[in-house]
Parts: structure tokens; C-alpha cells; sequence
């Protein structure tokens, strides 16, 4: 009696499963798009750019094959819908692994530009996000001689999986939306610079009222990484007292750092970090090792202090103050008490730094 | 059989993503849905315990038995309005995953094709299973699933973009009063024990006392894993935008060495066979208790396999019917006044089955 109702029902089972199929395209039927960049238009909005790759059969010994379709328009979903119809097949944005916006276009408020990708449900929120400088367009239609797939070197330089640097400042889409929406929490993007075959990436950008606002340079976007604990690995410069010689370089590990605030005018950062000399420029001996580690902690501890006056100065907050002040605060106007304080509030750095010794010499 | 009853609570903590818990108390974070929490828990525990009290007053013996005795007319409104509250709640997660499965997985399918794929599924595994097969299989599923979902919540709870800060700024909102729906939301996950209205029929021995402390402890933990973790992700001001704040969670998380870097395809793929299993349980327990109203045990054979046939067929158009006819931010409201409801009609239940067991103690 029962068997035969399983047998009517697995037939229904089936013929519905089947149905299920005509849903899905073949995958030669699909061309996966790695990288999404967006200009400023010449006469519209935007210049939506979508980087294709080109299967091909062998892996190896062949070049990263790929086209570019790009489209003007004034929404980011009608130059999509106009590239469709350029491609012969369905676009898949499944590996849409990063996002480059052009330094132009972030000149303006982003969050409009933003709502599309964060909206999109085939868009992963763990792409990654970096602005190209001057354009987005000089970074995707680079051919790297050394990338074997298109695109990959983006992916791998941000991942951290290939290159490990620390003036890379990762950002995932959806921590940038976060930083966007948050208050007291500013967003930061890595800009990439062309330069003929391949690209450099080694400065950040700091938004604040959602655009850009300051450029940092080298130095400051590596101290910025320690600050949001990025990275746990940096060398440090280290000059000759009183002079702009440099002395030795401390390649530091274990970074660790921390913010506090107790009173509402001053903001505490610690930073603590272990290490040993890398490269001595004059002669160093074991001995003055002491008064090594009090100059390079007064020297760190004096550009922490910039970066972090800088960031006072332009009234951003990338590092989470304002944030830490309303996670601590329970006043319902927090963010307004902040927003006050924030322009006179004073910088109380620490800096420990833990010197082991001068390395394989001594 | 012991464990069984916890499988049953373990069952409502994972699928309450689906019950639409996380998207109330986060609508709400700014008013009153942290103290929710705490009050949730409490409420959960107290009713936990007083109907694990006394249903132990009833062994082998499921709600309808147990109010046999009571006036005909209060009897079966009372059954078929629980027989409706649960079929409901299978209703809501089949209708709220299907939407996630069509958006996520297969965006052009139709409402109507994937819901009547899952409905075959369901309908014949309530045909097939009695109530400790279904028993048997809510545990099997769970040693498939669990261990992978414990690596999400891993990977989750280890990951350096979650704002530790974003998440103690909601927290600082401790002092509001929370509304009726944050505290029906967070009181949801407690209520897995319900399901004991039938499943005591097949427990062969009383719940044990001595574990039951555990569960008000990991129903918080999930509770603030629920809400807690989606705005370390997102964001105290931009979580609030997100239509499914877990889905959109998952796919914030990554294994950059794993077989597939995304993790919202395994969290998905995971939620399927979990919210399948806490349909097909939650209707079971409907069905049992129509059965009941309509005393089909003293059917012939034909007969009661023609009743349960009946049944399930009603189930499965009106889930179609549903489909068809609401869209999803309906699916939102709807699941928000049943969470509302099940408050009450859990609290009633609670009474009843207090009352009935205590004159039971007097009466023997």
C-alpha cells in the first residue's frame, strides 16, 4: 500500500527536480567577470568597466586572456544591462573577487555608487575594494607579465596569500559599507597606482562625510595598519638624534595595539611590539642597546602622534575613536557629545618597544 | 530518548534565522531589544521548566490524551488552534527559505516551482515517518550538519573585521523597554520543548532534571550570537538595512584556503536541510493533533491513510497559496504576529498544562 505512493511520489520528485535545471545556464553558456571597475563618465555618471575572463583550455604557458566591456550611464544597473548586450553570454559575477573605483568618482559622496553592490545578491560581500589612481581603467587594462590567471594579482596582493606588505590596507566590501554607515568610524580604501606592467599599491585613502578626504603616504598608512591591528609585523626607521640621517631599521613583530579612552578629552593609544635591528647605516654596538630602543620609541611615538593630529585636523576618524566613545558612553547624544570633542581631544601614546638584540651581527 | 527532547530545543535555536528572530531584535537595538534578551531567556526558562514539570506528570501520554477529559467544544477549538499555530510556523520557515533559496541559489525560478519541490520532499516524509522516525532523523541530520555550522560560528566569532565596538554600542542602549515583538522574538528560541505536545508519546522515560540548566545557558549564547554577530559585521547603524541580517553575514565570512572561499554557499546549503527538518517536525506535530481532534486511531486502515492524505494535501496548497499570494516583506509582517501570537498561546499552554498536572497530583 505504501510502496506504491513512494513510487508515485519519487516519479513527482523527479520530474520536479528536473524542472529545478531549467533555471541554471551551462557554464560555457557564462562569462565570470573578475574585477568591477567604475570611472567617472565623460558624458554620463559613471563608466562602468567589467574585466572577462577568456577560458582556455590549457593552463599552461599560455597568458592571462581577457576582455574589457565598459559602458557609460548614469545608474551602475543600466550599464550593466548595455553590456549584456555586447556579451554573447550570461554574465556571472560570482568571481567578482574586486571592486576598483576611480580616484574622480570617489571625489563625490560613494554611497550611492555603493547601494548597487551591496543590493546585488550575486555580488559577494567579500570582494575586495581599492581605488585606482588616476583611474580605475589604468589598473584593470593592465597585463602583469608574472599573473598566470586575469586578475589574480589583485586578488593576491590584497589577500595577503602572495605578497605580505604593510602598506597594504585590505578593505572587504562589506567593512567599507560598515565604515560608511557607522558613525565615528571613517572608511579607508588602498590606492593603486599604475606603472607601466604592473602596479603598486602603497598608500590609503581616508573618507569622511563618505569621500574621499586625505591621501596618506607610505609611513602613515603603515602606522595606520598597526593602529587597526592589520598587521603584526612592520619595520621601523629609526634616525640619528637631531638629524634626518637614518641610523637602523627594527624589524618589529608581535604589533600589538590598543585604544582607550577614561576621560572624555584625552584618547590613550598603546602600542606594544618586540624586535631586533635589521640594517645598521652607521655602526651600532650591543651595549647602547638600551639607549636604542628609548630613541626608536621616541621616534615611532612621534609619528604616531602626526598621523593622529592629521586625522584631528581633518576632523576623520579612521582608527574608531568616536565609535569607542559611544561603545563606552551610554548617553543617548553620544555621538554629538563626540563630535564636539573630537577637535581638542589629546593623543596620550605609548609606545614599548621590546629590542632584543642587533641581529646575526653585533 | 533524552536526548531527543534536546535535539527538539537545539532545533528552534538554529532555525529561529528563518523565524525572522535576528530582523526583529536588530530593527529594534536602538529600543529595547538588548534588555529583550535577558527577558527572553527568562520567560523561555520559566515556561521550559514548568512544562517540563509537568508533562512529567503525564509519561508516554501527548497533549490531546491529556486533555481528554476536558468539555468536547474546549478541546477541539483548542486542538485545531494549536494544530494551526503549528502548522504556521512550519509555514513561515518553509516560505522565508524558499525566498532565500530563489534569491540566493536559483533567481530564476519560479515562487511556485521550488516551494512545490520542497513540498514533495516534506509531504513524503511525513507520510512515511511516524514520530520517532522523524526523531531519528532530526538527529542524523544534525551530526551532518552541526559540526560545519560550529565552524561557521567559528569563523564568525575569530574574524578580524568584527567591531567589538559597534556591537558594546548596542549594548549601551541596555536601559529602554523593550516592545512586546523583541521580547516574543527572543523568547522564540526556548520553545523547541513544545513539540513535546506529541513527541512525549515516544519519550519511554521522563526528561531528565538534572541536565535542563544547559539549556537557558546555550539558548543565550545563541541568542546573542544571533543578533550580536550580524552588527559586529555590518555595523550598529548599517546592520539595520539588511532584509536577511545572517545570509547577508555569511557571505561577509571567508576560508581563503577552504574548498570554496564563500562561505554563504555551505550556510545556505546547511539552512536547507535544517529548516526542511523543523518543517516537516513542526507539521508533524499539526498533523498528530488533527488526527486526534478526529479520534482517526479508531479509523480502518484505508481510512486513516485517506485522512492523512487529505491532511497534507491542505498543508501543502495552503503553503502555495501563501506563496503565491504574499510577497516577501508580508512573510516578514506575518512571521512577526505569529512570533506575538505563540507568545500567548505558549503562556496558555503553559497554564493549562500547570493546572491539568496539578490535578492530576491531587486526584491519584
Amino acid at each position: 500500500m505504501g510502496l506504491r505512493y513512494v513510487k508515485i511520489f519519487l516519479v513527482m520528485l523527479l520530474i520536479l527536480l528536473s524542472t529545478t535545471a531549467c533555471g541554471y545556464k551551462d557554464i560555457d553558456k557564462r562569462s565570470f567577470v573578475l574585477t568591477i571597475a567604475v570611472d567617472k563618465g565623460q558624458e554620463k555618471k559613471y563608466k562602468v568597466m567589467l574585466k572577462i575572463a577568456i577560458p582556455s583550455s590549457d593552463v599552461r604557458g599560455q597568458k592571462p586572456e581577457f576582455i574589457i566591456s565598459e559602458q557609460e550611464s548614469d545608474t551602475i544597473t543600466d550599464a550593466i544591462r548595455m553590456i549584456k548586450t555586447k556579451v554573447d553570454k550570461e554574465l556571472d559575477f560570482s568571481h567578482a573577487k574586486s571592486i576598483i573605483f576611480g580616484e574622480e568618482i570617489v571625489a563625490k559622496d560613494v554611497s550611492p555608487l555603493l547601494d548597487w553592490f551591496i543590493r546585488r545578491r550575486d555580488i559577494q560581500k567579500i570582494a575586495w575594494v581599492g581605488i585606482g589612481s588616476p583611474t580605475a581603467e589604468s589598473i584593470i587594462t593592465i597585463k602583469r607579465k608574472i599573473e598566470r590567471l586575469p586578475s589574480n594579482a589583485l586578488f593576491m596582493s590584497f589577500g595577503q596569500t602572495g605578497t605580505e606588505s604593510v602598506y597594504i590596507v585590505s578593505e572587504f566590501l562589506f567593512d567599507f559599507r560598515k565604515r560608511i554607515t557607522e558613525k565615528g568610524l571613517d572608511p579607508i580604501l588602498p590606492i593603486l597606482e599604475p606603472k607601466s606592467t604592473f602596479f603598486q599599491i602603497n598608500k590609503a585613502a581616508v573618507f569622511g562625510d563618505k569621500k574621499l578626504k586625505i591621501t596618506l603616504s607610505e609611513d602613515e598608512t603603515k602606522i595606520l595598519n598597526m593602529l587597526l591591528q592589520r598587521v603584526n609585523k612592520a619595520d621601523i626607521e629609526v634616525k640619528k638624534e637631531d638629524t634626518e640621517e637614518p641610523f637602523f631599521f627594527v624589524s618589529a613583530e608581535g604589533i600589538n595595539s590598543g585604544i582607550e579612552i577614561h576621560s572624555s578629552d584625552k584618547v590613550e593609544v598603546k602600542i606594544k611590539m618586540q624586535g631586533v635591528i635589521e640594517e645598521a647605516v652607521v655602526e651600532v654596538s650591543e651595549e647602547n642597546l638600551k639607549k636604542y630602543k628609548k630613541l626608536a620609541e621616541e621616534q615611532f611615538k612621534e609619528k604616531v602622534l602626526s598621523l593622529l593630529w592629521k586625522f584631528q585636523e581633518e576632523e576623520v576618524d579612521p582608527v574608531g575613536f568616536g565609535l569607542l566613545y559611544r561603545a563606552k558612553s551610554f548617553d543617548k547624544d553620544d555621538w554629538e557629545q563626540w563630535q564636539k570633542l573630537y577637535p581638542n581631544v589629546k593623543f596620550d601614546v605609548q609606545v614599548e618597544l621590546q629590542l632584543h638584540g642587533t641581529g646575526l651581527l653585533k | 530518548m533524552n536526548r531527543y527532547f534536546y535535539y527538539l530545543i537545539l532545533l528552534n535555536m538554529l532555525v529561529n534565522v528563518f523565524m525572522y528572530v535576528p530582523s526583529i531584535l536588530i530593527r529594534e537595538r536602538f529600543d529595547g531589544a538588548v534588555l529583550a534578551l535577558p527577558l527572553g531567556v527568562l520567560i523561555g526558562t520559566i515556561f521550559l521548566f514548568l512544562f517540563v514539570f509537568s508533562i512529567n506528570k503525564f509519561p508516554k501520554l501527548g497533549l490531546p490524551e491529556i486533555i481528554e477529559h476536558t468539555p468536547k467544544v474546549f478541546r477541539n477549538i483548542f486542538l485545531f488552534f494549536f494544530a494551526l499555530i503549528w502548522f504556521f510556523a512550519g509555514s513561515i520557515t518553509l516560505l522565508a527559505f524558499n525566498n532565500v533559496i530563489i534569491r540566493f541559489i536559483n533567481p530564476d525560478i519560479t515562487g511556485f516551482n521550488m516551494i512545490s519541490a520542497f513540498l514533495v520532499l516534506i509531504i513524503m516524509l511525513l507520510s512515511l515517518l511516524r514520530s520517532d522516525k522523524i526523531l531519528y532523523t532530526l538527529e542524523i541530520i544534525f551530526i551532518l550538519n552541526l559540526p560545519l555550522i560550529l565552524i561557521i560560528m567559528l569563523q564568525a566569532y575569530t574574524n578580524n573585521y568584527l567591531t567589538i565596538d559597534s556591537v558594546l554600542e548596542v549594548g549601551t542602549h541596555l536601559f529602554e523597554v523593550p516592545s512586546l515583538s523583541a521580547i516574543a522574538a527572543a523568547s522564540f528560541v526556548f520553545s523547541g520543548y513544545a513539540n513535546l505536545v506529541i513527541f512525549n508519546r515516544v519519550f519511554k522515560e521522563k526528561i531528565n532534571w538534572k541536565l535542563l540548566w544547559i539549556i537557558p545557558i546555550v539558548g543565550f549564547i545563541n541568542l546573542i550570537t544571533s543578533v550580536l554577530i550580524p552588527i559586529g559585521f555590518w555595523g550598529a547603524d548599517g546592520v539595520g538595512d539588511l532584509t536577511y541580517p545572517w545570509i547577508a553575514t555569511s557571505d561577509a565570512l571567508r576560508i581563503e584556503f577552504g574548498p570554496i572561499e564563500r562561505l554563504t554557499t555551505i550556510f545556505i546549503l546547511l539552512y536547507v536541510s535544517v529548516a526542511t527538518i523543523s518543517t516537516v517536525v513542526h507539521w508533524h506535530v499539526a498533523l498528530e493533533i488533527l488526527k486526534s481532534i478526529f479520534h482517526v486511531k479508531k479509523f480502518k486502515q484505508k481510512k486513516k491513510t485517506i485522512f492523512t492524505w487529505v491532511i497534507l494535501v491542505i498543508f501543502g496548497v495552503g503553503v502555495i497559496l501563501l506563496e503565491m499570494n504574499i510577497k516577501e516583506n508580508t512573510i516578514f509582517r506575518f512571521g512577526e504576529a505569529w512570533l506575538n501570537i505563540r507568545l500567548f498561546s505558549e503562556a496558555f499552554l503553559i497554564i493549562l498544562m500547570v493546572l491539568l498536572s496539578r490535578r492530576k497530583k491531587n486526584g491519584t
